[in-house]
């Protein structure tokens, strides 16, 4: 009789963990960015190099051979200033 | 802070091509600087680098026709390698040094490029796709010749009539057959617009 309930204790608190483990939230695979992003012309237009400038928040360093795009100009000055 | 290199004579025209934008930048935007001035003879990079961790590199200018017309192709990569690498070719340019070793995360003209796209080239097991505006390097046109010997499927495609012209001068020196003979794919593609 004793075994029994042990046996039936188990059962039920192997049961438990189940369902512990069943609606314990996902882990979620780590999906990290992709560390390269194509960026395809003409199809891609100013958006993605725009928003690169404004995703800067500290420095931006770069060499250019040519620039005279206002979308470009205009991510590049600060809040405020007036072209 | 921004802190931009730019060519100081674009398209062979002289600074007033480049004046506009270096007044722009230097009132609104931080520091500017001309490049190409020791160390190389112009600057036609082009290439970002945020917060020295985030790179973007790509063949545009950042013009109308380069962000909005023209077949370009640009890479944003997060890769620390490889914004340091930048960081380091920046540094060398905008204080007007050499540099004195190529970083091995990036490809760097005129410190080994040429290198670097032959062991490319050399190391290519079955095709090489090239899209270029410009191939009329005797070294690299002779890799890809001899690797189209190998077997190798190669293709080019190039707006350039002198890239063109070079490719079958090439061929035939080499091997006195015309390029479509030799099985060599080159497509024209007239250019419509400037770079």
């Amino acid at each position: 009789m004793l075994a029994r309930r042990s046996a039936a204790r188990g059962l039920l608190a192997a049961i438990c963990v189940l369902s512990i483990i069943s609606w314990a939230p996902q882990s979620t695979a780590s999906s990290a960015a992709p560390p390269i992003q194509v960026v395809i012309e003409p199809d891609a237009g100013v958006t993605p190099l725009v928003n690169f400038i404004q995703g800067a928040t500290h420095t931006l360093d770069g060499e250019i051979y040519a620039v005279s795009s206002n979308a470009v100009f205009g991510a590049c000055k600060p809040p405020g200033a007036v072209m | 802070m921004v802190r931009l290199v730019l060519e100081q004579q674009p398209y062979g025209m002289g600074s007033y091509a480049a004046d506009p934008a270096y007044n722009f930048l230097q009132t609104y935007v931080g520091q500017v600087r001309w490049g190409g001035q020791l160390a190389f003879r112009y600057t036609h990079a082009s290439y970002l680098v945020a917060d020295g961790a985030r790179t973007f590199i790509g063949s545009m200018s950042w013009t109308d026709t380069g962000l909005g017309a023209n077949r370009e192709l640009g890479l944003i990569d997060t890769d620390p390698r490889v914004a340091s690498a930048g960081e380091r070719v920046f540094n060398a340019d905008w204080n007007q040094r050499k540099l004195h070793s190529a970083p091995n995360a990036v490809v760097v003209s005129p410190d080994g490029a040429r290198a670097r796209i032959l062991s490319l080239i050399a190391t290519a097991h079955k095709s090489i796709d090239i899209y270029t505006e410009r191939l009329t390097d005797p070294a690299i046109i002779r890799a890809l010749i001899a690797s189209h010997d190998y077997g190798l499927q190669v293709r080019v495609v190039t707006p350039s009539d002198a890239s063109l012209a070079s490719v079958h001068r090439h061929h035939l020196q080499v091997n006195d057959r015309s390029p479509a003979v030799y099985g060599c794919q080159s497509h024209d593609r007239r250019r419509q617009d400037a770079a």
